[in-house]
Formats: C-alpha cells, sequence, structure tokens
C-alpha cells in the first residue's frame, strides 16, 4: 500500500512538472528522465504561497550526480541558455556550474531557470529551480536581498 | 329567497362556525356593502378579523425580510470569511516529495523554497562569493 501511495505520488508529481516547464530541454530533469524522481528531492509550490515572491509556480529538485549524471545535466540547462531570452552562467572547467536563465515568457509571465552544481564530496550536488510569475528579475533580487 | 335572507342564513351558519373560507369572504363583502343594522354584529367581528389579519400579515412580512436578510447576512459573512480564512486556494499547492517521504507542511516546505530562492538571488553568484571568501582570507 505504502509503495502504490508512493509510486502515486511520484506519478502525480511527474505529471505535474510535464506541462510545468514545456518548451525546455531541462524538462527531462524534472520529469525524472535523467535522475529517477526517487532519488530527487522535488519541491513544487503553486498559489498565494508564493505571493510575496510575485510567483505562482515553483518547481525545484536537488540531488547528488557523479561527473557523467551531472555533465548531462549541465548539456541540458545549456541548450536552454543557449535559447534564452537572457542569461548569465559561471563554470568550473568545462562544466557549468552556475546558471540564472530567463527563458522566453509566456505572455506576461516571466520564466526562471536556475542551475547550480556545487562540488560534494567525489560528486555533485546539483540544484535546478523553474520558477514562473510577475517577478522580474530585480524584484525577486530585492526580495532576497542581503541586508 | 332575497340577498338578505340568503345572507342572514350564512351568518347564522358563520356564527356556527360552518362556513368554508369562500363563503366567509362572500359574507363579508355583502356586510361590507350593505348598511343593515341586523348584520352590525357581524361587521364588527369581520372588520376586527380583518383588521387583525393584515397586522399578522404585516408582521409575518417582516419577520420573513428579517430572515431572509439574515440568511443573506450569514451568507455573505460565510462567503467573506471563508474566503480569507482558507488557507489555500483549490489550485494551491505545496508539497515535497524527498526519496520517497513526502511532506506538506506547508512551513517546512516554504522554508526550503526561500532557502533555495535565496541561494540565487541573494545578490551573490558562486564567483562572486569565491572572489569574497578569497578577500576575506
Amino acid at each position: 500500500m505504502k509503495k502504490f501511495l508512493l509510486f502515486t505520488v511520484a506519478l502525480l508529481l511527474s505529471a505535474g512538472v510535464a506541462f510545468a516547464q514545456r518548451g525546455l530541454s531541462s524538462n527531462r530533469v524534472f520529469r525524472g528522465n535523467v535522475v529517477p524522481l526517487s532519488d530527487m528531492v522535488v519541491t513544487e509550490v503553486r498559489g498565494e504561497s508564493l505571493a510575496s515572491y510575485k510567483l505562482d509556480y515553483y518547481l525545484g529538485v536537488s540531488f547528488q550526480a557523479d561527473a557523467a549524471r551531472a555533465a548531462e545535466v549541465a548539456a541540458l540547462v545549456e541548450a536552454d541558455a543557449a535559447a534564452a531570452a537572457s542569461c548569465e552562467t559561471e563554470r568550473e572547467g568545462s562544466l557549468l556550474t552556475y546558471a540564472l536563465i530567463q527563458p522566453k515568457p509566456f505572455g506576461r509571465t516571466n520564466r526562471y531557470l536556475c542551475y547550480q552544481a556545487r562540488r560534494d564530496g567525489d560528486g555533485w550536488k546539483v540544484t535546478l529551480l523553474y520558477l514562473e510569475g510577475a517577478a522580474r528579475l530585480e524584484d525577486l533580487r530585492s526580495a532576497f536581498e542581503k541586508q | 329567497m332575497t340577498d338578505k335572507e340568503k345572507y342572514t342564513i350564512l351568518m347564522q351558519r358563520y356564527w356556527e362556525a360552518e362556513t368554508t373560507p369562500a363563503e366567509e369572504r362572500d359574507l363579508a363583502r355583502y356586510v361590507a356593502r350593505v348598511d343593515d343594522p341586523d348584520f352590525d354584529e357581524l361587521r364588527g367581528v369581520l372588520g376586527y378579523l380583518s383588521v387583525d389579519r393584515e397586522k399578522r400579515a404585516r408582521q409575518a412580512r417582516a419577520v420573513r425580510i428579517f430572515s431572509f436578510a439574515a440568511v443573506a447576512a450569514c451568507l455573505v459573512a460565510v462567503a467573506v470569511f471563508g474566503l480569507n480564512l482558507r488557507p489555500r486556494r483549490a489550485g494551491d499547492l505545496c508539497v515535497r516529495y524527498a526519496y520517497g517521504v513526502q511532506t506538506t507542511d506547508n512551513g517546512m516546505v516554504l522554508s526550503d523554497v526561500e532557502t533555495s530562492l535565496a541561494d540565487f538571488f541573494a545578490g551573490d553568484t558562486p564567483a562572486e562569493t569565491n572572489l569574497i571568501n578569497m578577500f576575506q582570507r
């Protein structure tokens, strides 16, 4: 029964993320096609809880990855960066370690793809966020501005 | 049989409480129309009853209006307070699924969200952080 519930939750999450960031190569990561959903921390928030950030939707995944897996994810993110309206990226060697990407907006809805890979032991800890909402980059920066 | 005879019989039946509502209305119309002292007593009783009935109808109307107003006020209050107090809208979602464990604790999930967002939007990119750390050493 527990397995069935977990499977259902995983299925719902994968169904939810399937629609969220359509058109992005990184969608494969959110859908669990690169790293299984059961090996990731998936956070999904939609609605009023995000109103203070002027966001409507937040989808985040984080997971441990070996070098090959990290490179695979980085390649997908780079593909999105290449097609984006704007982006900031950083590298460590040949590996993309940071990206703040603004894919083309859906109408008045701004979209953000945030990627970070940090060394973690022998591998990498990868974090990938997808955000949607009216928030401009300046809004998000001022919301989290260090005091 | 004259009208007076007919209504006198009807009046007798009225006193005996044997008349129907239709007959009583007919009788009331008749005694209101004629000025015959034989019907004075009945006219007085029917007049009193009709005033009383009107008064009760007014009260009933007032009670009905008040009831509708009270129900409407309750509905408005429920709608206003219900909308304000409900924690989340129907389409709202707040969930974390970590290595097979689901969490729907809003506080916990939103704290994670805030931390993750701060990582990206708090001002310093990783390169800037490295530079800051380098010069702080």
